[in-house]
């Protein structure tokens, strides 16, 4: 299985420290960036040569919003190939449709439980582990 | 012979003698005298000569020239001696041809001529003017009028001389008289105007049926002939409203002779009368007077009702809130009501002869206004909207009906427009539609407002729970089962939260989204829902009826009975639960039931059930919020819904749901 660059966007402290520690119960080698924000993550994507190979999406975050840093994302020449899960508890029917219209590669409602926490985080990154990807 | 007889004789000589003398002379004067008268006679003889023959000749002349037949016959009718003018009348070659008059008479009348003329050889006399038809000799019937008279010799009759004129003409020209009279008498005796013609002396001359009926004469018009006016006034007075007034005024008529047209009369009976006078003069001497008589009351209750239809028809435009235009052809005006002056702000003289447009309209709406002008013309019907600018420069909205006014002759001659102002409304349907464009946006933001929230809400509930799982796992063994119990109590009332959220939610979402309608199986929905709701082993769900399809919010529907049947598998507290779903088709709609054998609802919460937070259990999975998203599909879908409760035996939901 090959070992992700993830890169999570996500302002809230807790919901950070809730994928770190279920990637390490789950024993996963991901490498896990953070970004704060959206402008936090922009400045991390300026990178060229260190681009995630997914991102992890919450979309509502202060400053810029996810559903807005996901435009700045798909028109970008190079970042527009960024497969983008968006991670929210927002069941929001029309954030879900413009999500896709925009382009996400996927849209996890993240549960109360924590253990089904753990499970979709589980299945999420086993699923982007075996696809192949666009790489630098 | 003795001397003395000689003397004797000589005595007697002498004596004879002298006697002889004067018998002589007696005789002479006597011849004298004869010779006088004889001369005298003579003279008379000749004077008469003279003047028979003058009158003779005389005779002759008139005989000749006369221009009418003169015609003598004998007694048994042979002609003795004609002139021209009995030539040609009867038809003969000349004046001495021969006929006889008696052959001309028409069969039908022979008798009456032979008794006409034996009468006078008999008794004497003349015949004058008898009418007599005859055929001529050239066939040829005509009339003739006879007057004729006995010619006699020494007392014995022996011949008749007489004049015959044609009178066919003149017979046709009375005939046709009589009948154009007969007409007129017929026409007047049926006249619709009661007629009454009096003579100078107020005698009654001809009158008709219609004049007994108006004044209530029980006889027909020919019995009143000859009779005295003077005092019928004063009879059929009391028939009149103004019964004084009825008689001063015939007399006041009467007296001037002069015509009189028009006066009208009220009856008693409520009749109306209009009377006209004529007085009739003849070689300028005054001959009587005609009254005629005409029921003008139906025609008065009529003009009556059209002067009060008029009167309120005036009213009406006068005062009616819309303006009233009347446009020339030329589209300049003729007429405005009060209510157009007061919507334009201008005087009826700033009006008047002016173009409307020209005044009033706003510039942008002149082109539609000049083609709708232009449809007007050619006798259509329309209404527009258009705005104004009235004489203050405020700008009004109008609403302009207007239709093509016609003359008597179906000719155009402008136009009519009705006047609405509409300001006030257009300005109301402004702000509605602000409104409306304002409730929808913030209904938006509502609807985003609470997703954001319940992201907000919901959030560090997903916090918590990692955490108390994080303790857990991090205090494994631990942890005393008092403080596990707690923690599991946590869980719960995060559940209970997370739940209570997600319901806000949703019943805020219901109604925010127009989402099309379609055809929606729901036996299939339900099924589905049997598949998906955790339903326990001792509650059996049994669906009576068949489902049918309704239109509507699949999701909606879906939630609609999903809610019903969790509710109904909540609160059932029997050991064999029962869930019976129902439908019954009525007329527009389906009626729909589903009912449990749970612990049943008291009447008195029946309608308050339906409010949000209303929740009569406050149990762990109960969030007063499921039947009030219920109610709201079924608002939505312009269903009905009500409820059927027993306490401890059960609870039936009915909803309808239209076909």
């Amino acid at each position: 299985m090959k070992t992700l660059n993830v890169l999570l966007i996500e302002d809230d402290m807790i919901e950070v420290m809730k994928l770190n520690r279920a990637t390490k119960s789950l024993q996963l080698n991901h490498k896990i960036r953070e970004a704060n924000n959206g402008e936090e993550a922009l400045n991390l994507l300026q990178q060229k040569d260190n681009l995630p190979d997914i991102i992890l999406l919450d979309l509502n975050m202060p400053k810029i919003n996810g559903i807005e840093f996901l435009r700045i994302l798909k028109a970008d020449e190079r970042l527009r190939y960024i497969p983008t899960i968006i991670l929210t508890t927002s069941s929001n029917q029309r954030d879900l449709l413009e999500c896709y219209k925009i382009g996400v590669s996927g849209y996890v409602l993240k549960p109360l439980k924590y253990e089904d926490y753990v499970s979709k985080i589980d299945k999420l990154l086993a699923y982007w582990s075996v696809n192949e990807l666009i790489t630098a | 012979m003795s001397k003395e007889e000689i003397d004797i004789l000589k005595r007697a000589l002498a004596r004879e003698k002298a006697s002889r003398k004067v018998a002589e002379e007696i005789l002479e004067l006597k011849s004298a005298e004869l010779w006088e008268a004889n001369q005298k006679l003579a003279r008379a003889y000749s004077e008469v000569e003279s003047l028979l023959s003058k009158t003779d000749s005389q005779l002759q002349g008139v005989f000749e020239t006369i221009v009418d037949a003169y015609v003598v016959a004998d007694i048994n009718g042979h002609i003795i001696k004609m002139n021209e003018a009995t030539v040609s009348l009867l038809g003969l070659k000349d004046v001495n041809d021969s006929c006889n008059l008696m052959e001309l008479v028409q069969p039908s009348e022979y008798n009456n001529v032979y008794l006409a003329f034996n009468n006078i050889y008999k008794y004497g006399g003349s015949i004058s003017d008898l009418l007599v038809n005859i055929t001529t000799k050239d066939n040829r019937d005509i009339i003739v009028q006879i007057n004729a008279s006995v010619i006699y010799d020494n007392g014995v009759p022996i011949a008749t001389q007489g004049i015959v004129r044609d009178i066919t003409k003149d017979k046709e020209a009375e005939e046709y008289l009589i009948q154009s009279e007969n007409r007129l008498s017929t026409l007047i005796r049926n006249l619709d105007s009661g007629v009454l013609l009096e003579d100078e002396n107020r005698k009654i001359v001809l009158t008709n049926n219609k004049f007994c009926d108006l004044f209530g004469i029980p006889l027909q018009p020919d019995q009143l002939i000859g009779a005295d006016c003077s005092n019928s006034a004063e009879e059929s007075k009391n028939m009149f409203v103004d019964s004084k007034g009825f008689i001063s005024r015939i007399n006041e008529i009467v007296e001037k002779r002069e015509l009189v047209v028009g006066d009208e009369l009220k009856m008693v009976n409520g009749s109306i009368l209009e009377r006209d006078y004529i007085p009739v003069f003849s070689d300028s001497k005054y001959r009587g007077h005609l009254w005629s008589y005409r029921d003008v009351t139906l025609r008065r209750k009529y003009r009556h009702n059209i002067e009060a239809e008029r009167e309120k028809y005036r009213s009406i435009i006068a005062n009616m809130h819309l303006g009233l235009v009347e446009l020339d052809k030329e589209e300049r005006i003729i007429m405005v009501n009060q209510s157009y002056l007061n919507m334009s702000g201008y005087s009826e003289d700033e009006l008047l002869g002016k173009v409307g447009k020209d005044i009033l309209l706003a510039k942008a709406d002149r082109d539609m206004v000049e083609e709708r002008m232009y449809e007007r013309k050619k006798g259509l019907t329309n209404a527009y909207e258009i705005r104004v600018k009235n004489k203050q420069g405020e700008r009004r909205h109008w609403l302009v009906s207007g239709a093509p006014n016609y003359n008597f002759n179906g000719e155009i001659i402008g136009s009519i427009g009705i006047v609405y102002d509409i300001t006030e409304i257009k300005e109301l349907h402004l702000q509605k539609e602000n409104l409306l464009l304002k409730l929808e946006k913030s209904n938006d933001e509502l609807q985003e407002y609470a997703h954001i929230v319940s992201h907000d809400l919901k959030s560090p509930l997903r916090s918590i729970d990692a955490l108390v799982q994080w303790i857990k796992e991090d205090n494994k063994d631990k942890l005393d089962d008092m403080s596990l119990s707690n923690i599991d109590h946590i869980e719960k009332t995060l559940e209970k939260m997370e739940q209570l959220i997600s319901d806000v939610l949703e019943y805020s979402s219901v109604g925010s989204e127009d989402k099309e309608k379609t055809n929606v199986n729901l036996a299939d929905l339900v099924d589905g829902l049997c598949q998906i709701l955790y339903i326990p082993e001792h509650i059996k769900v049994n669906v009576v009826n068949p489902l049918p399809s309704v239109k509507g919010d699949k999701t909606k529907l879906q939630q609609l009975f999903q809610n019903l049947m969790s509710n109904a598998v909540k609160f059932i507290d029997k050991p064999e639960g029962k869930i019976e779903i129902d439908v019954k088709s009525e007329r527009g709609f389906y009626q729909f039931s589903v009912s449990d054998n749970g612990i049943g609802i008291e009447k008195q919460y029946h309608d308050k059930i339906f409010k949000i937070f209303h929740a009569l259990n406050k149990s762990k999975d109960s969030t007063g919020i499921g039947l009030s998203i219920v109610k709201k599909i079924v608002d939505l879908h312009e269903g009905k819904i009500w409820l059927e409760s027993e306490p401890n035996k059960g609870t039936t939901f009915f909803f309808t749901l239209k076909k």
